[in-house]
């Protein structure tokens, strides 16, 4: 059945059609990827409601086109104008940027397609082999692991933040209350429904567009001219880009790993791989001081990482709905829109396997369509750092309007995406955490009704979380992790203190 | 108006019905989607619309009625709206995990009774499906401790499927398709259609009254208040053209939807009797408080 699923999904995927739809997503991907201000939650959020009329199999080819494509796109602003085209290319910047002034930027440039191309191939691929025990895993996740993850998820505020943990709990916390609008899951109470336009709470999408697209032209408005002035010289070999990353399996191998696992944590996604891949490829260096003045394996690292950080972060994405990362939060809202519910089915053959196979095979493909951009287009991708943000600014909002009323034809969503945009514009100049908010946007209502329904199960018990003997080991486990996340940094400064006094 | 998200099982109907319209109208039907409150947004935008026959909608009786009383709306009512047919029906039925040995209802009133389950899941607080519950317990003798509430059909299957909540309600549709997965199958019909997905399934009315007032829907067209009749009588036309055609009725055969016609006069006589049939089975204010006791 597994295997049939796969071919057929194989057959779905090489019609004209869908290899269109992931031609165009990867390529927009690229596009919004390279334009700083415009990352892959922004795209996929104003590409989001246009997908309504495309089948199911190829709107989410594009959605995850999109990601997958952007994945690489950071990396061409990062390395010609050194400012991160997404967060998750950040490290790439630090020794793409010294190759590009040593004149080796079209070498940096090869470096990050073939990276990403290897990493997102070998991801994927490790993903389709290790699907078929993914719907068990799935299936012995009931509604208190359920409401465990959720919990993680929000526990993971405390480790995305940065700089002030108050304001990324206040964050956090404003999230799970914007949650709260609606009819109440667990009573017959209505909250704030005097219109019935707010009887379904406020609508995650037109949340996230407003804080991705609104808020960001906000930003972008402030500025004048390009994105990027100056004009940047592209130099260097292509091939030599290709073998400088091919000479480094263990790097590509460890850093496609890293962004694989820290992609599946929920709320971690590729800001935090990125970081990590490239912090490991300095550890285990022999020469770690050559980092940061143009050391190859520091592009390898950090673009290997964020392109693995995709196939991890659909694994609880589609098994759970739940986001490992604003991009995936938009991706759900795309699976939900076209009545596909994340869970078992996306892995049961009878359900979406299929589809889901087409959206992996769909990523491996886009995985090529990168290598093949990145390579032949090298030396003109400058271009796309330099377009006019008078141009850019109105394409966005009118897009993004025109966009989220179509979702569901709410007034109410229109009047979300300004009053989220800006929130949103206040919470990056006054360093809010974004995505704490996120966290909280979207993991509310999972929490509140899997919390609701493992009480009932339990008849009230709260140690339906913590029996192993009654209800399995998975609960205890992931409260454990919660604990460890939350008490964990403030347990190891006092051990710390601790020794020191020792 | 489909009152529900583009790809919902009214929007499937809808999508297929509206271009074999077309056909007989002679001119274009377009589906605008109002989802929210249950689809009592989309009825209430409905409600406010021209009354020249260019807008219509498609509610699912009595669910809406349902929906309405619940909720104690008062800017309008459901008998301000004009009927024009019903193309549809759909209803519930009883799914059960197979660890649970059960094949028809009885065994599944001694299961409970015998304590090997305890848990039944419907499809959220107040939601039609949780009165249903309700009603199964009081009426026939179906003795579950805690009604377990889920948010929506997709949710209840998979807690049967993977033996959360072994036993859940669930629309004829969904029920195929949880029977799709390998370990489910579904036990009884409570609706009073008969169900060609699931020939030998048993009949709730073996068990007592039939529940079909609240558990079997009829997806009935209706236009705003005040539209004539002439141009709704065009509109049945149509619809009876779409919902008899070949290509429909094949749709509905692969499917396991259950297309059926019914004339403006038949409309009509449902949406009279869907709120009167609720008030007198249904004691609204009795529920809400189990709700409040419950939660």
């Amino acid at each position: 059945m597994t295997v049939e699923s796969l071919f057929g999904a194989l057959e779905t995927l090489l019609t004209f059609e869908t290899m269109i739809w992931v031609i165009i997503g990867v390529l927009l991907g690229i596009i919004v990827g390279a334009l700083p201000g415009l990352g892959p939650p922004l795209g996929m959020a104003i590409i989001l409601p246009m997908t309504a009329p495309l089948s199911p199999e190829n709107a989410i080819i594009l959605l995850i086109g999109i990601y997958s494509g952007s994945m690489y796109g950071g990396s061409i602003a990062a390395i010609l104008i050194n400012t991160p085209g997404v967060s998750s290319s950040a490290a790439t910047m630090f020794d793409g940027y010294p190759m590009s002034k040593q004149g080796r930027a079209a070498t940096a440039l090869s470096i990050s397609a073939t990276a990403s191309t290897i990493a997102g191939l070998f991801t994927i691929t490790a993903l389709i082999l290790f699907s078929p025990f993914l719907v068990e895993i799935v299936l012995a996740v009931g509604s208190p692991e359920r409401f465990l993850v959720a919990v993680l998820g929000l526990a993971m505020i405390t480790v995305v933040t940065r700089g002030s943990m108050a304001k990324g709990l206040l964050a956090g916390v404003a999230g799970l209350l914007v949650t709260t609008v609606g009819s109440a899951p667990m009573s017959l109470d209505n909250r704030y429904t005097e219109s019935m336009l707010l009887y379904d709470g406020i609508d995650f999408v037109a949340v996230l567009i407003g804080l991705f697209a609104i808020a960001e032209m906000m930003k972008l408005a402030g500025q004048t001219g390009g994105i990027a002035d100056q004009a940047v010289d592209i130099g260097g070999g292509i091939i030599d880009g290709v073998v400088e990353t091919v000479k480094r399996p263990l790097t590509v191998f460890k850093s496609s790993m890293i962004g694989m696992i820290v992609g599946s944590i929920p709320g971690a996604g590729s800001t935090v791989s990125n970081f990590v891949a490239y912090s490991e490829a300095v550890r285990s260096s022999d020469d770690p001081d050559s980092f940061g003045s143009g050391n190859e394996t520091g592009v390898v690292a950090s673009e290997a990482s964020n392109n693995g950080t995709v196939a991890g972060s659909l694994i609880p994405a589609i098994s759970f709905g739940i986001p490992g990362s604003s991009s995936t939060a938009v991706l759900i809202a795309g699976l939900l829109m076209h009545n596909l519910r994340p869970g078992q089915s996306m892995f049961d053959p009878s359900g979406e396997l299929a589809l889901t196979y087409t959206m992996l095979l769909a990523l491996l493909v886009g995985n090529v369509i990168i290598l093949l951009v990145g390579l032949t287009l090298v030396t003109r991708l400058g271009v796309l750092t330099r377009i006019d943000t008078n141009y850019l600014i109105p394409m966005v909002v009118v897009l993004s309007f025109l966009g989220t009323y179509a979702l569901d034809s709410n007034p109410i969503d229109v009047v979300t995406i300004i009053v989220f945009g800006v929130i949103g514009f206040y919470m990056v100049r006054y360093n809010y955490s974004v995505i704490a908010f996120v966290l909280g946007v979207v993991l509310g209502s999972i929490a509140e009704e899997n919390l609701y329904t493992s009480l009932q199960i339990s008849d009230g018990s709260y140690m339906i979380f913590l029996n192993p003997i009654e209800y399995g080991w998975l609960s205890p486990l992931l409260v454990v992790a919660i604990v460890a996340i939350l008490f964990g940094p403030f347990l190891k400064g006092r051990l710390d203190a601790y020794r020191e006094s020792a | 108006m489909i009152p529900w998200s583009e790809g919902g099982g009214t929007d499937t109907y809808a999508r297929q019905l509206g271009p074999l319209m077309e056909e007989e109208l002679d001119g274009s039907v377009v589906i605008d989607n109002q989802p929210g409150a249950g689809s009592l947004r989309g009825i209430e935008w409905l409600h406010s619309q021209d009354d020249d026959g260019t807008v219509f909608g498609t509610a699912n009786t009595p669910s809406w009625q349902f929906g309405w009383r619940l909720e104690g709306i008062d800017d309008w009512h459901p008998s301000d709206f004009e009927p024009i047919a019903y193309s549809g029906v759909f209803g519930y039925t009883i799914i059960v995990n197979d660890e649970l040995g059960v094949s028809d209802f009885s065994e599944l009133q001694d299961a409970y009774a015998d304590g090997e389950v305890d848990n039944f899941a419907h499809q959220g607080t107040g939601h039609d499906s949780h009165v249903i519950s309700y009603l199964l317990r009081d009426e026939y003798d179906l003795e579950w401790e805690t009604a377990v509430a889920y948010d929506g059909g997709g949710e209840v299957n998979e807690a049967v499927i993977s033996g959360e909540t072994p036993v859940g309600i669930a629309t004829n549709t969904s029920a195929a398709d949880a029977v799709d997965s390998g370990n489910v199958s579904a036990i009884v019909n409570l609706m009073d259609t008969d169900i060609d997905a699931f020939p030998e399934i048993d009949q709730i009315t073996n068990y007592g009254d039939s529940l079909a007032y609240i558990s079997e829907f009829r997806q009935t067209q209706i236009a705003p208040p005040g539209t004539p009749e002439d141009v709704r009588q065009d509109l049945a036309d149509a619809i009876e053209y779409a919902a008899t055609h070949d290509e429909a009725q094949e749709w509905a055969e692969e499917t396991g939807n259950v297309l059926e016609y019914g004339d403006i006069d038949a409309a009509a006589d449902d949406l009279d009797g869907a709120l009167d049939d609720l008030e007198e089975n249904v004691d609204f204010e009795a529920f809400e408080e189990r709700i409040d006791e419950d939660a």
